[in-house]
């Protein structure tokens, strides 16, 4: 049975990922604002699935568009707890946010 | 034919009848399959049995860090899918002024602090398990829970659970169920916190902070301290394992079936009623009723899961990390289906017994411990009867 189990885990470790799997990361990211440093032009949006949660920082420039609920918003007005989506890409080797809608205020805690 | 006869005949006529229609069949036991799957759909349910059972070694994709080096190591007990004796640690830090209340740490490693690493990282960073850093505000153990019924958990409706929640304790009875919502803004249902939207995630995201076998859901290792995987130290190129692996293991998991409670006798339905009135079943809500955008054999099911899958006050004494919107002393309420089967209680196995998992009850749950601990002996030992046919 050991041999069996460790030769299914060989062959579906070693066989090829699917070709969406090996692609960049998506440009479309949901996930909660962690920080926004306006100086440093910076985002960290925590994202996951399951339990294994991720930081993913981008980069951000202040004329970024910015919207909640169909009206524009000043990149300022994000707030750590914010769930947003991104829409970005890749310049020179890290992330770059091209727009932001915020989808839901920081709820907080009670 | 005389009267008695064909009395006789038509009983066993009508017994047959039943049993073709299911009315015999056996009761699931823990780690069968829910009834209605189809012949390939069995095979694929044991195909997954083997995947959940495999394990993993640093050549197919195991740590650096881990807990476990399968899913059956620590979901094990009594039979593949069950608990499991492990406990793992977690930490986050709760500020309850700060914008971001809870800080998952996940810049150092968090939430989940692995407690194994492999020999190559041990001999990289001189480290034995992951350490929890300086700012976090609490440390919370994790038992290893059974995972029998979650693909039923699964297919119950948000808008099922939305409707239990009470946040303000508008109906005025001292409970205030509230939903907790993932990063995304799903609503969360999974984990002690009820942080985790749905089980494919959860399944995806157990591999790599259980094994640290990453998959192309959950594509990126976990890092020890929060920093890169030292060099030589991860042998095995992301993705670990491939998306057919994942497919099957949440196909297991997902139709494993809860256990079947066992037949109340007298005692037993006196203590229902008890646990009724005693305000446990606000919480530990009998019965929910799964959705019809389910797969067929989890669709449209009354499941006795004795839960609500909303987090609860449960006092300052079993507080101790945050998670989304959860507070430290905030947890889901813990199904109760299968907990004939276990034999530590609570979120971290602090309870050895049942009476005592209800003495632990704090916070809204104080005036039910309260109540039960007023109850005469009868009807104390009936409730504890009645839980241990769940």
């Amino acid at each position: 049975m050991k041999l069996l189990s460790f030769l299914i885990v060989s062959y579906l470790a070693l066989a090829p990922a699917p070709a969406a799997a090996q692609q960049a990361a998506p440009d479309t990211l949901v996930g909660t604002v962690h920080t926004l440093n306006l100086g440093q032009g910076q985002l960290k949006v925590l994202v996951g699935v399951g339990m294994a949660l991720r930081a993913e920082s981008l980069r951000v420039s202040p004329a970024i568009p910015v919207s909640a609920a169909g009206a524009s918003l000043p990149l300022a007005a994000l707030r750590p707890g914010d769930v947003v989506r991104v829409i970005g890409g890749t310049q020179q080797g890290s992330r770059v946010a091209y727009s932001i809608e915020r989808l839901t205020a920081s709820r907080g805690a009670r | 034919m005389t009267r008695p006869g064909r009395w006789m005949r038509d009983a066993a006529t009508l017994v047959l009848l039943l049993c073709l229609g299911g009315a015999c069949r056996r009761p699931p036991q823990p780690g069968d399959p829910v009834q209605g799957l189809s012949r390939a759909e069995r095979q694929r349910f044991d195909d997954g049995r083997v995947m959940f059972d495999s394990t993993f070694v640093p050549a197919t994709g195991l740590g650096p860090l881990f807990n476990a080096d399968a899913c059956g190591e620590c979901h094990e007990e009594p039979a593949t899918g069950g608990f499991g004796d492990e406990i793992e640690l977690h930490a986050t830090a709760f500020r309850p002024t700060a914008p971001l209340t809870c800080d998952p740490l996940v810049d150092a490693g968090g939430p989940v602090f692995q407690q194994r690493v492999t020999d190559a990282l041990r001999a990289a960073l001189a480290i034995d398990s992951e350490p929890v850093p300086p700012a976090a505000t609490g440390r919370g153990l994790r038992s290893s829970p059974d995972v029998l019924g979650f693909g039923l958990l699964d297919a119950v409706p948000d808008s099922a659970i939305l409707a239990l929640s009470d946040p303000t304790d508008a109906n005025g009875d001292g409970i205030s169920g509230r939903p907790n919502f993932f990063f995304d803004g799903r609503l969360g249902r999974f984990g002690r916190k009820a942080f985790v939207p749905a089980l494919r995630d959860f399944n995806a995201g157990a591999f790599v902070i259980e094994q640290s076998v990453t998959n192309p859901a959950s594509p990126n290792e976990e890092r020890p301290l929060g920093r890169p995987v030292p060099e030589g130290t991860d042998p095995v190129p992301d993705p670990e394992l491939n998306q057919e692996a994942i497919d099957l293991t949440d196909f297991f998991v997902r139709f494993l079936a809860p256990p079947a409670p066992a037949r109340l006798q007298r005692e037993a339905r006196v203590g229902r009623d008890v646990f009724s009135r005693l305000g446990c079943a606000t919480c530990h809500v009998p019965s929910l009723r799964t959705g019809l955008a389910a797969a067929p054999p989890l669709r449209n099911l009354d499941v006795a899961a004795y839960t609500d899958l909303l987090v609860h006050d449960m006092g300052p004494d079993l507080a101790d990390i945050c998670l989304g919107l959860a507070t430290p002393s905030e947890f889901r309420t813990e199904p109760l289906m299968g907990l004939r089967l276990m034999t530590r209680f609570m979120h971290d196995g602090r309870a050895t017994t049942v009476e005592q998992a209800i003495e632990l009850h704090g916070g809204e749950a104080a005036p039910s411990r309260d109540r039960f601990r007023g109850l005469p002996a009868a009807e104390r030992a009936a409730t504890l009867a009645f839980l241990k046919t769940l």
